[in-house]
């Protein structure tokens, strides 16, 4: 039971690693579409 | 010259070298049996025929040098070194014997390019190559970029020789006390995102009509590509195919997690998420992607040869971080690059030039060497500007609290040097062949920080002196140097020593 | 009579021209792939037609379908319907030489209802060559060779597995 508990701790903070790290692509997508959207707008006025 | 090396260290390197072509010889039946499954069987007896060829050649070694010595670092550095020429010939053979190639040359140049994640290719007709085949391609992204000497960590080699191994090629930290247990904590991570990635993948093929079967093998060859940061893909046209922005976002998310470093990745799955916010190298990482990707926007001059701002950012956007992670799958076709701006084209041999992440799939100068330079460079004007008694001392923090030592900053300048010296090197060949500049230096960088983005320079058309080039950038950049010194400076001692 | 014979050769030749310049028009009417990439701007926005060979899957997405079109060493991206799409039978692949087609409509360098891709939103898709599969032939060489280097390895295996380990001197004391 306690190997049991133990194994769900590792694989709860690996399913969380993930959802985390998946953060950090999207942070830089989204920054990275706000500055070509400034300069998009910049570059056609 | 001093004989560092001597003919007793002949046995040892070769012993290794055999175990590790046994080895390769043992994976090519995953392709045989994709072959088998698929009714392909020429291209399956080819696979069993180089499969054996090797297992074979690796026994002829084994059976002649029988002594399992833990190697030192010299010797450790030259197994790498050397394994990987080996490797590529071997992994040429049955692409070789496809006949989708016009010489041997050409593809021994596609197997490093699998093998050291670059991603240039030299196939012809690729759209109507075998799976097994085509699969064999991708399936060396993956073994070259989680490392043929990582696979051989995990199954061969003991003790103090996989370490001096694993340093050998180009991965210097030692993310868990025992490298064998870190050598299975990347692969653990690399499978995790193996499933989560083949099945969005194949769920968004499917999801658009392709058959199970097919959406199934698109699926683990544009992740084995795209994660390992090599760029294959098993049709011409490369992630343009798709005509998907769907399937443009979700590789573009895994170049993006492929290029994180390893210990990074260690950190947040064992319950340290703070890393992600802490971690110095990916901090600078991010501004990276965005400063490369001002650089290349703003190269961009009214009118815009894009409709709308949807249009201009996938196209922009894509090959950018395409070029940092160093992947170098491209939605566009090399002829867009006509109407490339000079300026926006450097921005993507900048990013290129500097790379990923350091122990990461990634190729390039790494960011955290930058990071180091940047640093020394703040450490210097704090000594110039600051009273004489005063001790300047520089930290960050990766993984651990860091603080900056002389060594740091020597062994980071010599590589970046190194590299550069390379890119130029490699830019200056292509421009004795008759190439234009920009677009021979873009290539070069490509090809020494094994990106894969092409301007068209890369063909099966190409002189043979520059496909050569070509291959020994890739496999410089990818050994990141001091191997292959050792292992010359090895072939040298051993013909003074006569 | 003279004159009668004069006037149907003079046509005789008309209409021989006449049917010449069809053939060629129609065969200027197909434009190669490889022209919309070195002339991008030149044909972007423009009614034209490509012939190809049919490649790999066919993609669907909303209410039409992608298909990639292979003319040489080039490739295009066609987005054809339902009822185009349910004519083609044969997709190029290993061991499947895909119908040859040939599409008329209008190309765009950068689509605007596609995210910017490059293609061509067909008007008329018409097949000009039925697909085949290929068959393979086996090498009966390869399978001597194969036969031989089993016995070999088989063979020289179990001499493989003799080790003696020794410690690692590290080459320092070298």
């Amino acid at each position: 039971m306690e190997k049991l508990i133990k194994y769900i701790k590792i694989l709860d903070r690996w399913v969380i690693g993930v959802i985390l790290e998946l953060i950090y692509p999207l942070i830089t997508f989204s920054a990275a579409a706000f500055l070509c959207f400034f300069l998009y707008l910049f570059i056609k006025r | 010259m001093i004989p560092y090396f001597s003919r007793e260290d002949v046995g040892p390197i070769l012993h290794y070298l055999g175990k590790i072509i046994q080895g390769i010889g043992a994976l090519m039946f995953i392709p045989f049996f994709i072959g088998v499954l698929n009714g392909e069987w020429e291209p399956s007896m080819d696979f069993v025929l180089v499969s054996l060829f090797s297992i074979a050649l690796g026994s002829v070694l084994l059976f002649i040098f029988r002594e399992e010595k833990d190697l030192n670092w010299r010797q450790g550095m030259s197994v790498v070194t050397l394994c990987w020429i080996v490797v590529m010939l071997l992994g040429a053979l049955p692409l070789y014997l496809s006949g989708h190639y016009l010489s041997y040359l050409d593809a021994s140049f596609e197997a490093m390019s699998a093998l050291a994640t670059t991603g240039l290719v030299l196939v012809n007709d690729v759209d109507h190559m075998s799976y097994a085949c085509n699969f064999w391609r991708h399936f060396m992204c993956f073994i070259g970029g989680q490392g043929i000497i990582l696979v051989a960590l995990t199954l061969f080699v003991r003790g103090g020789s996989a370490f001096k191994v694993y340093v050998g090629e180009a991965r210097e930290e030692r993310i868990m006390p025992n490298i064998i247990q870190t050598a299975r904590f990347i692969w653990l991570v690399s499978l995790t995102y193996l499933v989560i990635g083949t099945a969005i993948l194949f769920a968004i093929n499917f999801w658009r009509g392709v058959s199970a079967g097919r959406a199934l093998f698109h699926a683990i060859c544009l992740f084995m590509a795209g994660w390992d940061t090599a760029g294959f893909a098993p049709q011409s046209q490369n992630v343009l195919y798709y005509h998907s922005y769907l399937i443009d976002l979700a590789t573009a998310m895994f170049f993006l997690l492929g290029a994180v470093n390893f210990g990074v990745h260690y950190a947040v799955w064992t319950g340290k998420p703070r890393e992600l916010l802490k971690n110095y190298e990916l901090k600078l990482y991010m501004a990276s992607i965005l400063i490369t990707f001002f650089i290349v926007c703003i190269g961009f001059k009214a009118p815009l040869p894009f409709p709308n701002f949807i249009s201009f950012f996938r196209e922009s956007f894509y090959q950018l971080i395409s070029a940092h992670t160093g992947v170098g799958y491209s939605n566009i076709d090399t002829h867009n690059f006509s109407y490339w701006p000079p300026l926006a084209i450097l921005g993507l041999i900048i990013a290129m030039g500097l790379g990923g992440s350091s122990t990461s799939t990634s190729g390039g100068i790494k960011i955290l060497r930058i990071g180091i330079l940047l640093k020394s460079i703040k450490k210097e004007v704090k000594i110039f500007t600051s009273p004489g008694a005063t001790v300047v001392v520089e930290r960050f923090h990766h993984i651990r609290e860091i603080t900056i030592e002389d060594n740091h900053i020597k062994m980071a300048a010599i590589i970046t040097l190194l590299y550069i010296a390379l890119y130029l090197a490699g830019g200056m060949i292509g421009a004795f062949y008759g190439y234009p500049f920009l677009p021979a230096l873009f290539e070069s960088v490509s090809a020494s920080a094994n990106v894969g983005l092409s301007m068209g320079i890369t063909s099966p058309f190409m002189p043979a002196g520059l496909k050569l080039t070509y291959i020994i950038q890739m496999w410089m950049g990818r050994l990141e140097f001091f191997s292959i010194f050792v292992f010359f400076s090895f072939l040298l001692s051993l013909k003074s020593s006569e | 009579m003279k004159k009668t014979g004069f006037i149907l050769i003079i046509a005789a030749l008309f209409s021989g021209i006449a049917g010449a310049a069809k053939n060629i028009e129609s065969l200027k009417d197909i434009t190669p792939v490889r022209a919309l990439f070195e002339e991008p701007s030149l044909y972007d926005g423009q009614r034209l037609t490509v012939q190809g060979e049919v490649i790999g899957d066919i993609m669907r997405d909303g209410e039409t379908f992608w298909i990639n079109i292979k003319d040489g060493d080039f490739f295009i991206g066609v987005v054809i319907d339902g009822f185009q799409k349910d004519m083609i039978r044969y997709l190029g692949r290993y061991g499947v030489r895909g119908d040859i087609v040939k599409v008329s409509g209008t190309y765009h360098l950068h689509c605007p209802l596609h995210y910017g891709e490059r293609d061509i939103h067909a008007e008329q898709l018409e097949i000009v060559e039925n697909g085949y599969k290929m068959p393979e032939t086996v090498q009966r060489d390869r399978v001597i060779l194969i036969l031989l280097l089993g016995i070999f390895t088989i063979f020289i295996l179990p001499y493989t597995q003799r080790k003696h380990i020794q410690k690692d001197t590290d080459g320092l004391q070298k």
